[in-house]
C-alpha cells in the first residue's frame, strides 16, 4: 500500500507534465517521455518485481488519463520497469552511472515495445523509420533524469538503499 | 539475484494477464472504465492546470530558440499564399453562394447547415504513438464522441473522447482514423464530332457544320485544335474522338479542304468515386482505398477533390472537404490503386482554432 501512496501524487504530477508541456516541447519531432523515465528509473532504483509493479501502476494512470487502451501503456511500462531493474541482480548498489544506463535501456525497451503491443491489439502502421528517432531520443532523455528519478523513484517503491556495515570481530 | 525467480515470475504472469484484462474490457466498452477516466480526468484537471501556468514561459522560451526560423519562414511562404488566393477566394465565394442557393432551393442539408462549436487546442499527443490533440470543450457544450472536427481547410479529425470540459480529437493523419470519401473528378470530354448519317442516294452526308470533300466524297471530321496539320476521317466511328487517331482511314492536309470547325465542350462530367480514407502518420499523405477496385481504373486523376462521402454510417455529413490527389500508384501484385491524399487542413501539429460540427449521423435510416 506504501508505495501506492506516494506513486500516485508523483504520477499525477509528472502525468500532469507529460500532457501539457511537454507535448509542446518536441526534440527532433520526438514527444520526450517523462512518466516512461520515471518507471524505468523506479525499476533501476527498486529492482525488477518493484519495478514492474511501479511501471503499471504509473501506465495504468497514463492509459486513464490520455485515453490510450486501459492497460496497454501499463503493461509497456511494467517491462520497462522490469527491464531497467535488472541492474539491481547484478550489484545490490549500483553506481549512479549504472543506474542510469539501465534507465536509458528500460525506456528504449519500453518505447520499443508501445507499437508491438499496439500492433497485437489491431492498431497497425506504427513501424516505420520513425522508430529510429523515437527511441533513442525517449532513452536519451530518461538517461538525462536519470539521476534525478532513480532516488525519486527508489522513494516512491519505498525502498532504501543498502549500506555496507563492516562486521566487527 | 536471479531473474526469474518463482515470485517473479508470480508477479509478471499476474500483471501481464491483468493487462490482457482490462485491454480487452476497454476494446469492448465498459462503462466502469469511462467513469474512471472522468474521474481521472478530473482529478488531473488542477495538475494540468498548474503545469500549464507554470511552463507557459519555458514553452515560450523553446519554441523561440527552436522554431523561430521556421516560423519566419513560414510566414513568407504563407503571405505569398494568400496573395495568389485572394482572387480565387472572391470566385469561390460566389460558388458557395450559388451552391447554397441551390441547396436551399432544393431543401437538402449542405454541411454548412450543421451547427458547430469553436473550441481551441490545448495540448498535443502526450505520446509518440498516436496523433491526437486535446480542446477546451466538451459534453457541456454539446460535443459527443464521433462529431467530425474541421479548421479552414477542411476536414481535421473526429471526436473520440469525452469530458464535461474538454475532448481528445483523434487526427485525420493518424493510422486508426478512418472515414468514408469521395473523389470528384471532372472529366472533360470532347464532343463527339458531327454524327455521320447515310444518305438515300448511298452517300454520306453529315450536319451543315462538318467538313466536306468533294473529290472524295469523305467525309471529313476535323480535330479541334486549330494548329491540326491533319484531319481524322473515320466514316465507320460515330462520335470522333479527337484525341485518339488510332483508326485513321484517310489524312487529307487541311489547307486542301475547305474546312469549317466546330469545336463543342461537352458539360463537365463529374466522376463520383467511394473508398476507406484512412492517415499513415505525420507527414505522410494519407491513403484511399477504393469500395471497387476496378472502378477507379484510370477515372481518378491526380489533382482530383477528395470530400466526405456522408451516409448513414459515416461520421461526418456529406461534402467536408478532406484534400486532393497528389500520386495515384499501382500495388504490385493487385488490381487496386494505391491513391495518395495531401489534406486540406494544412500542419496538424500547428492547430489553433478548431470547430467541431454538432453532427450526429441519421443511422435509423430515416
Amino acid at each position: 500500500m506504501g508505495p501506492l501512496v506516494r506513486l500516485f501524487p508523483v504520477g499525477l504530477c509528472v502525468i500532469a507534465m507529460q500532457r501539457t508541456f511537454l507535448s509542446e516541447m518536441k526534440v527532433f519531432g520526438v514527444v520526450l517521455q517523462i512518466v516512461l523515465a520515471l518507471a524505468a528509473a523506479a525499476g533501476a532504483g527498486a529492482g525488477p518485481e518493484r519495478g514492474a509493479i511501479g511501471g503499471f501502476t504509473l501506465g495504468l494512470m497514463y492509459d486513464l488519463a490520455t485515453g490510450s487502451p486501459l492497460g496497454l501503456t501499463a503493461l509497456v511500462y511494467a517491462l520497462a520497469g522490469f527491464v531497467a531493474g535488472y541492474v539491481l541482480t547484478l550489484t545490490p548498489t549500483p553506481q549512479w552511472w549504472l543506474a542510469s544506463i539501465f534507465t536509458a535501456i528500460g525506456a528504449a525497451v519500453g518505447e520499443t515495445a508501445v507499437p508491438v503491443a499496439r500492433t497485437l491489439i489491431g492498431q497497425d502502421g506504427w513501424f516505420t523509420s520513425r522508430l529510429f528517432t523515437i527511441v533513442p531520443v525517449v532513452s536519451g532523455f530518461a538517461l538525462l533524469l536519470s539521476p534525478l528519478f532513480v532516488p525519486l523513484g527508489r522513494w516512491c517503491m519505498c525502498v532504501k538503499r543498502p549500506k555496507w556495515k563492516a562486521i566487527r570481530e | 539475484m536471479a531473474l526469474y525467480s518463482m515470485g517473479r515470475r508470480r508477479v509478471i504472469a499476474l500483471l501481464v494477464l491483468t493487462s490482457i484484462l482490462l485491454v480487452t474490457l476497454d476494446q469492448r466498452g465498459s462503462a466502469i472504465i469511462d467513469r474512471t477516466r472522468s474521474v481521472m480526468s478530473l482529478v488531473l484537471e488542477p495538475f494540468d492546470a498548474a503545469a500549464r501556468v507554470i511552463s507557459r514561459p519555458v514553452v515560450n522560451a523553446w519554441k523561440g530558440i527552436t522554431q523561430y526560423d521556421e516560423l519566419v519562414r513560414e510566414n513568407e511562404r504563407l503571405q505569398e499564399q494568400i496573395d495568389s488566393q485572394r482572387g480565387a477566394e472572391i470566385v469561390a465565394r460566389a460558388a458557395i453562394l450559388e451552391y447554397q442557393e441551390l441547396l436551399t432551393l432544393n431543401r437538402l442539408l449542405g454541411s454548412s447547415s450543421y451547427p458547430t462549436a469553436t473550441a481551441q487546442v490545448q495540448g498535443d499527443s502526450p505520446s509518440n504513438f498516436q496523433y491526437t490533440v486535446e480542446i477546451d470543450k466538451g459534453s457541456v457544450d454539446g460535443i459527443a464522441v464521433g462529431m467530425p472536427v474541421v479548421n479552414g481547410g477542411g476536414l481535421v479529425g473526429k471526436i473520440t473522447r469525452v469530458t464535461p470540459n474538454s475532448s481528445i480529437v483523434l487526427l485525420i493523419v493518424d493510422p486508426d482514423f478512418s472515414i468514408g470519401a469521395k473523389v470528384l473528378t471532372q472529366a472533360e470530354r470532347v464532343t463527339p464530332a458531327p454524327l455521320i448519317t447515310a444518305s438515300p442516294t448511298g452517300g454520306i452526308s453529315l450536319n451543315p457544320d462538318s467538313t466536306t470533300t468533294s473529290s472524295t466524297t469523305t467525309t471529313v471530321a476535323v480535330a479541334p485544335t486549330e494548329s491540326a496539320p491533319a484531319s481524322t476521317i473515320d466514316p465507320v466511328q460515330g462520335p470522333l474522338d479527337p484525341i485518339d487517331t488510332g483508326t485513321t482511314t484517310t489524312t487529307i492536309p487541311s489547307t486542301d479542304a475547305t474546312v469549317a470547325t466546330t469545336t463543342t465542350v461537352a458539360p463537365v462530367e463529374i466522376i463520383r468515386e467511394t473508398g476507406t480514407l484512412s492517415g499513415q502518420g505525420a507527414n505522410l499523405p494519407l491513403v484511399l482505398r477504393f469500395v471497387n477496385d476496378s472502378s477507379s481504373q484510370g477515372r481518378v486523376k491526380v489533382g482530383s477533390t477528395v470530400q466526405t462521402a456522408g451516409g448513414t454510417q459515416s461520421i461526418a455529413p456529406a461534402g467536408l472537404p478532406i484534400g486532393e490527389i497528389t500520386a495515384i500508384r499501382q500495388q504490385s501484385g493487385s488490381r487496386a490503386q494505391l491513391v495518395e491524399v495531401r489534406s486540406s487542413a494544412g500542419d496538424l501539429s500547428k492547430l489553433n482554432f478548431v470547430r467541431v460540427i454538432l453532427y450526429v449521423p441519421n443511422t435509423s435510416g430515416g
